[in-house]
């Protein structure tokens, strides 16, 4: 599986929602009500599906789906 | 009193020096539920207590901790307070992360998880910290124990005598020659398939058992 959909699964879980319902520009906060806890558990299951350390300035930036699948795909 | 800037490193000092004074004269007068407060000996753990009783418990970091080997980690927040008791806890080799909800708590809470994890640590969790409201636990202390499988481990302490400083929690400093009580209670433990629905309870009775702990130490000083 590749990075992008790796995150995309993760997206989808942290969620409840379809992969295909993930249009780039939806807002993790606004429009998927991602809170805070979840941004948390959201972030930990991305390091683990990527297996990389996501430093405090990238973790800060992903605020869209497309920045998150963004992230993952520049990771590989 | 609010230490700003160029006094910090030197109040750091000062509050090393003061808490070593203050932790060598008080008495650890009674301790119940030693057994559970044992399993944070065995990281990755997580020991939690009320923002307010974080002083109190530097008596226990100091007396069992510290003694025991165990790696230990605290969060401590982006301000002058916050580099104060950060500084103060790396001069005694405890690993800090800095953060709190209204700065960086996201990235924050993600190198706790890597303390727990990765490092294998004992987090000193004061989940009302770092800057309140006080008693009310965050969400964030929940996800940590759900997403690492590390229990958090509740005790209450209260000092017979002590002072109360304006801070937003008015956290609890102990007399010297004061005596403590600690009372630690049955670990909270969640694994990553819970509900919202069960760690919102978890968060609930989180609260609940501080709340009862901290008034259980009170008792065991009458």
């Amino acid at each position: 599986m590749d990075l992008r959909a790796a995150a995309s699964k993760v997206l989808a879980r942290a969620s409840g929602r379809s992969e295909g319902d993930l249009r780039p520009e939806l807002d993790l906060v606004a429009d998927l009500g991602i809170d805070s806890p979840k941004q948390l558990e959201l972030l930990i299951e991305l390091e683990e599906a990527l297996n990389v350390e996501i430093s405090d300035e990238d973790a800060a930036a992903l605020e869209t789906v497309g920045d998150v699948l963004d992230y993952a795909a520049g990771v590989g | 009193m609010k230490v700003r800037g160029v006094a910090v490193p030197a109040a750091a000092v000062a509050v090393r020096f003061l808490s070593r004074i203050l932790t060598a004269s008080c008495r650890l007068h009674r301790l119940e539920g030693a057994a559970h407060l044992d399993r944070v000996l065995e990281p990755p753990a997580m020991l939690a207590c009320w923002h307010e009783q974080a002083a109190l418990s530097v008596l226990l970091v100091r007396r069992r901790l510290l003694p025991a080997g165990v790696p230990l980690s605290i969060l401590a927040s982006h301000s002058a307070d916050g580099e104060l008791a950060a500084r103060v806890a790396r001069a005694w080799g405890i690993r800090v992360t800095r953060g709190s909800t209204s700065r960086g708590g996201r990235e924050a809470a993600l190198n706790l998880y890597r303390e727990l994890v990765k490092h294998r640590s004992t987090l000193l969790l004061m989940p009302d910290g770092p800057r309140g409201p006080a008693r009310s636990p965050k969400a964030g202390s929940i996800v940590l124990a759900a997403m690492s499988g590390a229990p958090i481990v509740p005790a209450g302490l209260a000092a017979s005598r002590s002072l109360r400083l304006r801070s937003w929690d008015r956290m609890i400093v102990g007399a010297p020659f004061t005596r403590v009580a600690v009372a630690a209670g049955e670990p909270i433990v969640l694994d990553r398939g819970s509900t919202d629905a069960e760690r919102e309870e978890a968060r609930l009775e989180l609260g609940a058992r501080l709340d009862h702990l901290t008034a259980r130490a009170r008792r065991l000083l009458a």
